[in-house]
């Protein structure tokens, strides 16, 4: 029943992973390819857009906390932008708020992928 | 739908098949019924995760995902307080404790019992004389006081 796949863009060395409204287990092989091909392309950053996104269930934060942790030690910055705040709340729960940076949008994205990383 | 949570309690019951993506029909009608009573959006937001998280895990583990397996919503409007139960036929047992949250490595799965426990002011698993499965949750109008903001106030 759960509708919607993962598409993604790249703009320079940023990727962008655009996240249907519904982020669930359905959601895993799309968002798999989605996040493979960017990763073929070598991206350095990579930033999950869910602007779109309204249900968001325990599969599918497992999804995004596997996707965080592939990229994070491919040595690529993750970003989040469009998240609700009731899922900041979860991500938060997770620990996903101390392994992604949350921006506005994509344009902060950009500017924040251009300044120099911070040591943590 | 006038929903009047001081008075006699007043009952929904839901029946979905174990296919993934009708617990929104769950939560849909949980959402309905919060906004109602009066409820504020963060905590209909809290109470929708947590009735989607129990209607998977019904779905999934209870219910083996049988799709001619049925779970069953029940909401029930009481004095100050709605009481969400969320029944399987039992195909596969739940644990009586809630599991350890998050699963390392593999697809990180395994977060949705801890994520109800967090959601809801009392929650309770329960093996029914049939055999199935019941996640029982219950979530205040008014969320009690904790000791923290009691003491500030004194």
């Amino acid at each position: 029943m759960a509708k919607g796949d993962v598409l993604h863009r790249q703009d320079g060395t940023l990727g962008v992973l655009d996240f249907p409204r519904d982020v669930t287990m359905q959601t895993r092989e799309t968002a798999y390819n989605a996040y493979n091909e960017l990763a073929r392309a070598k991206i350095k950053t990579l930033a999950f857009n869910f602007d779109q996104t309204d249900y968001m269930n325990s599969a599918g934060i497992g999804l995004v906390i596997s996707l965080v942790e592939d990229a994070t030690q491919a040595g690529r910055r993750v970003f989040a932008f469009g998240l609700a705040p009731h899922y900041r709340k979860l991500f938060n729960m997770v620990g996903l708020m101390e392994r992604l940076a949350l921006a506005q949008d994509e344009n902060e994205v950009k500017a924040k992928s251009a300044e120099p990383a911070k040591e943590t | 739908m006038t929903v009047n949570p001081t008075r006699a309690p007043e009952s929904v019951e839901i029946s979905l098949p174990s296919t993934p993506g009708y617990e929104k029909v769950a939560r849909g009608a949980a959402e309905a019924v919060a906004e109602e009573m009066g409820f504020s959006r963060d905590r209909i937001e809290d109470l929708k995760t947590a009735v989607s998280e129990a209607c998977m895990n019904a779905i999934e583990h209870g219910n083996q995902s049988n799709s001619q397996a049925v779970v069953t919503v029940y909401l029930t409007v009481a004095k100050e307080q709605l009481e969400v139960r969320i029944a399987d036929e039992g195909l596969s047992a739940m644990p009586s404790e809630i599991p350890k949250p998050g699963r390392l490595g593999g697809d990180n799965r395994g977060w949705g019992m801890f994520f109800i426990s967090q959601m809801v002011d009392e929650m309770q698993i329960e093996r029914l004389p049939d055999g199935g499965n019941q996640v029982k949750m219950i979530i205040y109008l008014h969320p009690p006081k904790t000791a923290d903001s009691s003491a500030a106030r004194d």
